[in-house]
């Protein structure tokens, strides 16, 4: 322990150096920026920024470009608060209640929760960093396929809490977003399902332009402008900040989302995207007014947002750890590192301790900076609802057709956005909630990380010898897993993420991390 | 409105009919584009940007990567293809998509012709590693473990060659195991390190620390190159197997019709940029790439070479054509 | 999702309610696709082909569909549901159709600016300059943001750049 606390001063003190703390700053501003703005997620944002940090030492580059890794989790709240555009599949929960506190004029309070949540996220998810971030590696390499396919399934037994629609109704939506996760390659059998010949469709469509045209463009469909009253509103500061019941609404969902989205983040793999929906199912599943969620339920912004956050800290200790990455974006840092002359992985922490615990001090550094940055920015943000209507939903059909082009440049991904857009006005019309359409298509990536071992497995036990799978041995009475996780494999795995990450096909390249083919 | 239209409408007919204004010499006079293949964060993406900021420093002209990834690398090449050929807009492709999608798509969106190639840029040195668990060392010793201790192994791989390989040893040597699909370098080596599989053939980037901290075990370099990090290490075709080595490798190309003049000029710069010392130990050594700068006469008849060699290696493997 | 009171009485008479519709249209969307991938191997058990999860899935979607159906007795009526917004939505999908499939071809710039000056004046009737500005500055911006800051590039106009 007191080593530890040594290590964090000899951090801080280099985290403190102005030249350090001036990078810290440049990173979370540009994260911030990078997150509110559609299209250019955190992964994008650090690699187009990547060479701008090659004139610099290996703590500034790595210190800087976390600092846009964390922030874009702040910012991302943003756009799906004010105008229902989900920048990622993990802000999707905010859409629903953040939007409806925005329409109720509550976007303020909605905005600081989710900064103050954030924060707090992010803060508490440093601390456990700094303590155990080792054994909690270890943690991370016993979640095996078993444990995805629990994690799997609770999500699934969550789906009834998700939506405020009947079960059926959220059974259908589900499905119908395993569906679309099964376009594109099957990674076992090497088929093309339902690409009808359309290279683009041959890895799968992606969750952003499933949900921003779900829930973006679905909404502009279904508001004409004539029945938008225009609420001139002028709020002054105090009405902005968050009334007193709701903090206390949010402080519980806050800790709980904390905690969750930090254990789901740990784990390697794509997990991580479904801790928010995680987070809204159990805030609604405890909440004593369940059915306020979906009308602006304070909760329901407070805990996705932290477990968001929480998520993205999480994601640092395996790759501090174990010199393994996550997802994406900690492979791109990992690659940073290693361009900066100081190889990522179990021995960083000996060899580099400037840079690892420098590291680790600016997390806590930016996690404060965020926070004051955020804050005084959400008075500027709500101003955004004082535009009329009529000239905001052009502005918004703008950024979403400018968000879901970039991530891969493909006009297809705008079509599928426009497809999804009607889908949308259709499913509010016959009183369907989309999100669970959403879960179901990320779920089909979890699904994924089953896929190795299924197949694997599947092959043996062809041969008759299931039970000699060093798997089945290892985990004993787990064994018969394997038969769960060869019935579940076929939920659809094809691969794209850009979105969230990481699978490659057969061919790829491979660095750290299978690009987003 | 009417206004606006017509003068948008003939902007657009009078620039069009403009001669284009950039002569070869003087190339660049705007900026330049660079299509790559792979998403953000990829490898080839990470390299064309360090190589995009030394360009805008000595040519003037600032220059942008453009990812179109997806469609098993076949859109980047379908986007490079159909981009003007006025030298402005150049790709960085991953070779597998020239050498092995003709073999494995009854369609091909593309024209293998239809882009060309200027120079190889860099090898990614694919490295074999076991687990160290396994107490192997070589090649032999890990073929003979499997028939020991049959139905205990599997591997995963992104390597078409490696598969073959693999797969030959099945048949040939009786070599016993089993292999699963691949989805990233990150989950094949967490899939080492927490004992789900056993072997595996992904670049060296991602296993270097590993081997150091000694929790795999390399065996083979599957490139047929040493490696610089581990020179001990001997390569595939010493360790007794005859079979093309994997390729692996990203290079630059063109949409067809470039002129000469400017194709010479990007093979000469990005060649110097390459050569450099610094920027070869940052972007290239230090991530496990090896330098392989060529011309594009030599770079297109290896690709040739490469076509051929592929349609063994894919019916070796077992690949299933779409 | 509530029955309105009204629809609660009408409805011992055969009516044709909501959930009939959205019932019967999964099913039928499932049936049909499930068609489709008459050529996806359906494999075994123990080593489950390609089409294996889509083809179950689609016959849990015909069934849940079938679900809907039965239960729609509680839902509204189908001439309930307020059409009223559709003219809004079939001109803005539209438009935004048309604005994408010249979206490469003509270039970001001019392909939204148009879309945003169309949208502005023609469908809610802005006052036409302040339309021209909003729609060419807002465009442009975003241009230069994406093209030259953020080195994240947005379709060029053919004749520029």
């Amino acid at each position: 322990m007191e080593t530890t606390i040594d290590s964090l001063l000899l951090g801080f003190s280099v985290a403190f150096q102005p030249g350090i703390l001036l990078y810290a700053f440049l990173g979370c501003l540009t994260g911030t920026m990078v997150g509110m703005l559609t299209g250019i997620g955190p992964l994008a944002g650090i690699s187009i920024l990547l060479p701008v940090t090659f004139g610099l030492d290996a703590t500034r580059a790595i210190v800087m470009l976390a600092g846009i890794y964390y922030g874009s989790q702040y910012g991302g709240s943003t756009t799906s608060i004010l105008m229902r555009i989900p920048g990622e599949a993990a802000s999707v929960m905010t859409c629903i209640d953040g939007y409806a506190m925005a329409q109720k004029g509550r976007a303020g309070a909605a905005l600081c929760i989710a900064a103050v949540g954030s924060f707090i996220a992010g803060t508490f998810g440093v601390i456990v960093l700094t303590v155990v971030a080792p054994p909690l590696g270890q943690f991370a390499l016993s979640f095996g396929p078993p444990e995805y396919t629990a994690l799997l399934i609770l999500g699934l037994v969550f789906l009834a809490y998700m939506s405020s629609t009947s079960l059926i109704r959220t059974l259908l939506m589900a499905g119908v977003g395993l569906m679309i996760g099964c376009i594109g390659i099957d990674v076992m059998t090497g088929h093309f399902r339902y690409a009808f010949d359309i290279p683009e469709l041959g890895d799968g469509i992606g969750i952003v332009p499933v949900a921003v045209g779900l829930f973006g463009l679905g909404e502009i469909l279904s508001t004409p402008s004539h029945t938008v009253t225009a609420k001139v509103t002028s709020p002054r500061l105090a009405e902005l900040l968050p009334n007193r019941k709701e903090w206390r609404d949010s402080a519980m969902p806050i800790a709980r989302g904390t905690v969750l989205g930090f254990i789901v983040g740990i784990v390697p793999g794509s997990a991580h995207i479904i801790s928010s929906f995680l987070s809204y199912a159990l805030e609604k599943r405890v909440s004593k007014h369940p059915e306020e969620f979906g009308k602006g339920a304070i909760a329901g912004v407070a805990g996705p947002e932290s477990a968001n956050n929480a998520a993205s800290t999480g994601a640092f200790v395996p790759m501090l750890a174990l010199g393994i990455p996550t997802g994406p974006v900690t492979a791109v840092l990992m690659a940073a590192l290693l361009i900066h002359g100081v190889p990522p992985g179990p021995t960083l922490v000996n060899d580099h301790p400037d840079v690892f615990w420098g590291f680790i001090a600016s997390m806590y550094v930016g996690n404060l900076m965020l926070l004051a940055l955020n804050l005084p920015m959400v008075s500027v943000f709500v101003n955004v609802l004082r535009i009329p209507y009529s000239y905001l939903y052009p502005l918004i059909i703008m950024f979403c057709i400018i968000g879901v082009y970039e991530v891969n440049h493909s006009i297809v991904d705008v079509w599928i956005m426009l497809i999804m857009g009607l889908v949308g006005y259709l499913l509010r019309k016959f009183d369907f909630d989309p999100a669970p359409l959403v879960l179901g298509r990320a779920a089909g990536h979890i699904g994924d990380h089953f896929y190795d071992e299924a197949q694997g497995l599947a092959r043996q036990a062809r041969r008759g010898r299931v039970g000699r799978s060093l798997i089945a041995l290892r985990r004993g009475p787990d064994a018969v897993t394997p038969r769960a996780i060869r019935g579940l494999r076929a939920w659809c795995g094809n691969h794209n993420l850009a979105e969230i990450g990481g699978v490659c096909p057969v061919g790829h390249t491979s660095d750290f991390v299978c690009l987003p083919v | 409105m009417r206004h606006l239209f017509t003068f948008s409408l003939a902007a657009c007919l009078g620039a069009s009919v403009l001669p284009p204004p950039a002569q070869a010499q003087d190339f660049p006079t705007r900026p330049i584009r660079i299509i790559a293949n792979q998403s953000p964060g990829g490898i080839s993406d990470i390299f064309i940007r360090a190589v995009g900021e030394e360009l805008h420093k000595r040519w003037g002209q600032p220059v942008v990567v453009e990812n179109r990834p997806g469609g098993r690398e076949n859109i980047g090449v379908r986007a490079c293809q159909d981009s003007k050929p006025d030298g402005y807009t150049v790709c960085i492709l991953y070779s597998d998509a020239l050498v092995y999608n003709p073999h494995l798509f009854k369609k091909l969106p593309f024209d293998i012709n239809g882009v060309q190639p200027m120079t190889n840029l860099f090898y990614i040195l694919q490295t074999m590693v076991v687990s160290a668990d396994l107490k192997v060392k070589t090649l032999d010793e890990l073929v003979a473990l499997s028939k020991a201790k049959p139905g205990t192994l599997n591997y995963t791989t992104p390597v078409y060659a490696a598969v073959a390989m693999m797969t030959r040893l099945e048949k040939e040597k009786g070599a016993d195991w089993v292999r699963v699909p691949f989805k990233g370098g990150g989950d094949a080596v967490t899939s080492i390190l927490s004992g789900t599989t056993q072997i595996t053939i992904v670049g060296e980037g991602n296993l270097t620390s590993h081997i150091r901290a000694g929790k795999m075990t390399p065996v083979a370099m599957v490139n047929n190159i040493r490696s610089q990090n581990f020179p001990d290490v001997p390569t595939l075709a010493e360790s007794g197997y005859d079979g093309p080595p994997s390729k692996a490798s990203f290079g630059l190309f063109a949409p067809k019709g470039v002129s000469r003049t400017i194709i010479d000029k990007y093979v000469a710069e990005v060649g110097k940029i390459i050569n450099d010392p610094d920027f070869a130990a940052k972007n290239l050594k230090a991530r496990s790439l090896v330098p392989a700068i060529s011309t594009p006469e030599a770079y297109a008849k290896e690709l040739e070479k490469d076509r051929a060699e592929a349609a063994q290696v894919v019916k070796n493997a077992g690949l299933e054509v779409q | 999702m509530t029955a309105s009171p009204d629809g609660e009485h009408v409805g011992r008479r055969m009516i044709l309610r909501r959930d009939h519709i959205a019932g019967g249209a999964f099913a039928v969307a499932s049936a049909l696709v499930l068609i489709m991938s008459g050529d996806l191997p359906f494999g075994t058990l123990a080593s489950p082909g390609a089409g294996m999860m889509p083809k179950l899935l689609l016959v849990l979607l015909i069934g849940f569909g079938a679900i809907l159906i039965v239960r729609a007795g509680g839902s509204p009526p189908l001439a309930e549901i307020e059409w009223n917004d559709i003219r809004h939505a079939a001109t803005v999908i539209g438009l935004s159709a048309v604005a994408t499939a010249v979206y490469t071809i003509i270039g970001f710039v001019l392909s939204m600016s148009l879309l945003m000056f169309v949208l502005l004046y023609f469908v809610e009737r802005r006052m036409l300059w302040r339309a021209a500005v909003v729609s060419v500055g807002v465009t442009v911006g975003s241009y230069l943001l994406f093209n030259t800051l953020l080195k994240s590039p947005l379709p060029p106009m053919p004749f520029w750049f």
